[in-house]
């Protein structure tokens, strides 16, 4: 898959999760935007086309389930994952379902499963 | 144990440094490079080459990287200097005792090293607070006591739910003449029903599922802080929690080796038949 030009949104309330991700998707070949929290992940979605966001699940205000949720409603070809270090608690969460996930990432993740996880969720949208 | 070196950062860290480097090498090399004598580029060609460097920075994303060079060393730095200290909270947990002698140790210290190495058992399930006393060094076989520590916490760990943040409290104390410690690990956990409180102790019990676990944790330490001539207590309720509570004196009796069962050696000196 070529990742010319996908951009991706990485949100997290942690900058140093956020460096790290950053890191690895820029050298992969994405475009990558940041937000250190829902809302802010909100509002540059109103600038820009996402072809996909990565959210952390707990962070102050609103949650990434929350946030997922909310992208789903309105940017639904925006593929959605949530990034979680609570293994089995992000699948009780029941604003989970409204979001439909593409898929979840565990911390820490493995770049080249992260990547696979990706390129398979995006080169199936299309 | 995978998760003791983790850090989000290290050793991919290393590989993005050196991917940096050949960015470096690559902007480096696309330089133009000084002429023979006599034979100079001319302007517009001079221009086409520093172009062409441009374009190459671009491409590499040399502003990006420029700015992540150093952030990134710190990190990697970070994530060594944590390797080098739970090498050393290892060694500090497993110190082989050769002779089976006892050692003055401080417990505190047995606990900090305990807790760093499986940190990540309870890092997602549960809020740590650390309650410890100053404590006097105690005659004991560290590395034994370690382990009932490691036990008491892992299983701490394991009786909370992943749903939502728990409590894992850790207390030390000493007794007012200074001749006991105590260390106490509470959780907020699922507790332990009252009908098996009496049973956790036993080889093997366990309320797990077959295959996870041995059932031997609580029965091998309360076999330790027994020779140790402790005392190892819990109270429980359910659905609130439990806590585990471990006495040991500061002194062992003189002449009582740490493979001597107390118990044994005390029968002996009142000329009682030996308690199973």
């Amino acid at each position: 898959m070529s990742t010319q030009g996908l951009q991706i949104l990485c949100v997290d309330d942690e900058p140093n999760i956020l460096r790290a991700l950053t890191r690895f998707l820029k050298m992969s070949g994405f475009e990558v935007s940041t937000a250190g929290s829902g809302q802010e992940a909100l509002i540059l979605f109103q600038t820009r086309h996402f072809d996909a966001v990565i959210s952390d699940m707990g962070m102050p205000g609103m949650s990434g389930a929350e946030l997922l949720s909310e992208v789903r409603r309105h940017w639904p070809k925006t593929s959605r994952f949530l990034l979680t270090g609570f293994s089995d608690l992000a699948a009780q969460d029941p604003t989970l379902d409204d979001a439909q996930l593409c898929g979840f990432i565990h911390k820490p993740w493995d770049n080249e499963a992260l990547l696979a996880c990706l390129h398979a969720a995006l080169s199936v949208r299309d | 144990m995978k998760s003791t070196t983790q850090s989000l950062t290290w050793p991919p860290t290393f590989s993005t440094l050196k991917k940096y480097m050949d960015i470096y090498e690559q902007i480096l090399d696309a330089q133009p490079q000084p002429q023979p004598r006599g034979t100079a580029l001319n302007s517009e060609e001079f221009n086409l080459a520093l172009e062409s460097v441009l374009a190459l920075k671009l491409k590499l994303q040399y502003d990006y990287v420029k700015g992540d060079v150093h952030p990134l060393m710190s990190e990697t730095l970070e994530g060594l200097e944590r390797v080098q200290n739970i090498i050393q909270d290892l060694k500090n947990f497993s110190r082989t005792d050769t002779q089976l002698t006892w050692q003055k140790a401080n417990i505190n210290h047995g606990l900090e090293s305990t807790l760093n190495i499986v940190s990540h058992e309870f890092k997602y399930k549960a809020e740590l607070v650390l309650d410890l006393c100053p404590l006097p060094d105690i005659e004991c076989v560290p590395s034994q006591l370690n382990q009932v520590f490691l036990n008491l916490i892992v299983n701490a760990s394991q009786s909370m739910d992943e749903g939502h943040k728990g409590l894992l409290t850790i207390r030390t104390g000493v007794n007012d003449d200074a001749s006991l410690v105590w260390v106490e690990v509470q959780d907020t956990g699922c507790g332990i029903a009252p009908e098996n409180l009496n049973k956790i102790f036993d080889p093997f019990y366990t309320s797990k599922a077959i295959g996870q676990g041995t059932g031997l944790g609580l029965s091998v330490s309360h076999g330790i802080i027994q020779r140790h001539g402790g005392s190892i207590t819990v109270k429980s309720t359910l659905g609130q929690g439990t806590r585990f509570k471990v006495v040991l004196p500061v002194v062992q009796e003189p002449g009582l080796a740490p493979t001597q069962s107390h118990t044994q050696v005390q029968a002996a000196q009142k000329s009682l038949p030996e308690q199973p």
